[in-house]
């Protein structure tokens, strides 16, 4: 695979906030500087109300219309958001596509998978007939592993999850789009259609070279997948390095302890938490937005807030201590 | 057809039982009250063969019998198609609510092509533009239209009218002008009837004085509508097939309209399907006004005058009326939500 040196998608200083009715903007996201390169699959990781579903909201360009953002965002070079101002229409389902969370809740209840693929041509331009949708939809869902003579003409309420979270990537994929933004795409899923669905992710990544953006709060998840993973808290990328460092060597004490949460199996130990609660969105503490709840803080962490620095190769990290 | 015999078979029972109680409760509603039927089908007798008329007219009309008995007959009777004779106009009861039934439902039916269609689309409209100014009018107007009482903006329209363009000739249509033209009502929906006979003038003539009490008629639909497509409009609009659909790049049109009204589709027939029962009564309130005839003047005419037969039939047929309009709101819910079955 050739590396194109420019990444498919750059983001610059992006911080992105939510306006409220007293016209008050509480910023969720922070200053977000990524370089996701193509070919690559780059996992966004952190606690529920991180801002790691903005951020992928902002890329994909479905920011609800009290939003607020402050940046970049570049995607293939192009610049679909500068602040205030973005172009989305030159990148949404034309260059970037979106694998729902609730594959369930993102079919719509009241068309079949056959007009649901119908207007996604549409949307893309080709003027087809029925035979035509269904012989190109066909393909799409038979790469994900469904059979599209029992999937096409159903409802989505006649299809298992696993089956309806199939039909919604095999959409997500039929935009033609090469970088696929997945918004905690198994988190609805029992454990072994978890796997399968990631598997199939990886074979769609491989066979159409698509650039795979998750985001999930799920770190082992994250590791089976990924090349690189950013660790997001409070709305900031705290720490990023591809993943076996990460696993290896996390640096950042919020990394650190999220490692020790997660459960490993025949290893007999009592499962930690992180004492304390995450930050509610737009709440977050001054100085170093961890820091309350850091074992290992000292002074200047409550005063003033760390920036991201390189540490070594690919590794980065936001922390006094390192 | 999503709808199976069972739902056919429940929905059928459920309204005869229905129809059985509104004739038994009407029925002692009407024996309690004051009046004597059978001194009005005599002719209001007076002198001294006036008690031997009112007996001859209480047995012609079964009245001698025992109160159980007389339910029971006229419960056949309507059952059998034999709606009964009117007592004040001595004419077939089906006859007369047929004419009625026809001018209130073209009435009605006029009044809800303008404000549903009108409603819907401003409260989208209001929807796509939230919190703004225009949005916050348009919830006012909605609020002001859907409250206000429909006599009294009749009379102020009637009064505007009148002063504005001169215009006051109300009722269905001008008599002058159909026997001229040879107007022959053929289904009772004169809008339709002059329509079919290619009746021009007639037809702009009826539209003319239907338009003024339709749009009364309207405000209650028209405001419920705004206020009612707003709310699941902006509801639907923060569902994730819409935000999926919008990711995936469908264009705005197609969105708005295939996928987030569509999906408001059921809830809204829900809610003006009874909307649109309610307004029957508005409708006949706002046609005494109007001086048109229909159901409303019907009713309006026979108050005191111990018209049994025509006040159940009317009874039977606002109950009917309520009925199927709720029961088409049903199947046509189950047309539009495959999840739903009947």
């Amino acid at each position: 695979m050739v590396l194109n040196s420019e990444p498919v998608v750059e983001t610059r200083d992006l911080s992105i906030g939510y306006l409220d009715e007293y016209d008050r903007v509480w910023w969720v996201v922070i200053g977000v500087n990524l370089r996701i390169n193509e070919g690559e699959t780059y996992c966004i990781v952190g606690e529920s109300g991180c801002g790691k579903s903005t951020l992928g909201n902002a890329l994909i360009g479905i920011l609800p219309p009290y939003a607020e953002t402050r940046g970049i965002i570049r995607i293939m070079g192009e610049e679909i958001v500068r602040d205030d101002k973005h172009c989305y229409w030159k990148s949404r389902g034309r260059i970037v596509s979106y694998i729902p969370q609730n594959p369930g809740k993102a079919l719509h209840p009241f068309m079949t998978i056959h007009v649901q693929f119908k207007h996604l041509y549409r949307a893309r331009g080709l003027r087809l007939d029925d035979r035509g949708v269904a012989e190109k939809a066909s393909r799409i869902l038979e790469l994900v592993g469904l059979d599209p003579d029992e999937v096409l003409d159903s409802y989505p309420h006649e299809l298992s999850g696993g089956m309806q979270q199939r039909a919604a990537i095999a959409m997500a994929v039929s935009t033609g789009a090469k970088i696929i933004v997945a918004d905690e795409p198994t988190s609805s899923l029992d454990a072994n259609l978890r796997l399968q669905i990631l598997k199939l992710l990886r074979k769609i990544k491989e066979e159409l070279g698509i650039t795979l953006i998750m985001i999930t709060h799920d770190l082992v998840q994250a590791s089976k997948n990924c090349e690189r993973i950013g660790v997001m808290y409070a709305g900031r990328i705290v720490e990023e390095a591809p993943v076996k460092e990460i696993f290896r060597n996390p640096q950042h004490p919020y990394t650190q302890l999220l490692l020790e949460t997660v459960p490993v199996l025949g290893v007999v130990k009592e499962l930690k938490t992180i004492p304390g609660e995450p930050p509610r969105p737009g709440e977050y503490p001054p100085g170093c937005p961890f820091h309350p709840r850091c074992p290992f803080r000292i002074d200047k962490c409550s005063r003033e807030e760390p920036v991201l620095r390189k540490i070594n190769g690919k590794h980065y990290v936001s922390c006094w201590l390192r | 057809m999503p709808v199976s015999l069972n739902y056919v078979v429940k929905r059928t029972v459920w309204a005869l039982l229905v129809i059985i109680g509104v004739i038994v409760f009407s029925y002692i509603f009407l024996y309690l009250a004051p009046g004597d039927p059978a001194y009005i089908w005599a002719g209001r007798p007076r002198g001294v063969n006036a008690t031997i008329a009112i007996m001859n007219a209480r047995r012609e009309l079964g009245l001698d019998k025992p109160l159980p008995v007389q339910i029971l007959l006229f419960i056949k009777n309507v059952f059998t198609g034999n709606m009964g004779v009117s007592i004040e106009y001595k004419q077939p009861v089906s006859v007369i609510i047929w004419r009625g039934l026809t001018a209130t439902l073209e009435l009605l039916i006029i009044a809800y092509l303008i404000g549903v269609s009108l409603g819907v689309l401003l409260g989208i409209y209001s929807a796509l533009k939230r919190n703004t100014r225009l949005d916050h009018g348009l919830q006012v107007l909605a609020i002001t239209l859907a409250n206000a009482p429909s006599f009294w903006l009749a009379i102020g329209l009637i009064v505007a009218l009148a002063y504005l363009t001169g215009f006051t000739g109300y009722g269905r249509v001008d008599t002058r002008l159909a026997i001229a033209t040879g107007f022959r009502p053929i289904t009772g929906f004169y809008l339709l009837d002059s329509l079919i006979e290619g009746n021009i003038p007639v037809f702009i003539d009826v539209l003319l004085r239907i338009l003024p009490p339709a749009i009364i008629v309207a405000t209650y639909p028209l405001g419920l509508g705004i206020r009612m497509a707003r709310a699941l409009i902006a509801e639907t609009l923060g569902e994730e097939y819409v935000k999926a659909a919008i990711a995936w790049g469908v264009k705005r049109r197609t969105v708005i309209w295939r996928y987030a009204f569509k999906g408001t589709i059921p809830s809204l027939t829900q809610v003006l399907g009874l909307a649109f029962a309610y307004s029957l009564v508005d409708a006949m309130i706002v046609e005494i006004v109007f001086g048109r005839e229909g159901l409303g003047s019907l009713a309006y005419h026979i108050i005191g005058k111990s018209d049994f037969p025509l006040v159940i039939g009317l009874m039977i047929t606002v109950t009917a009326f309520y009925i199927i309009v709720n029961t088409l709101a049903d199947i046509l819910q189950a047309m539009i939500d495959p999840r739903v079955r009947l």
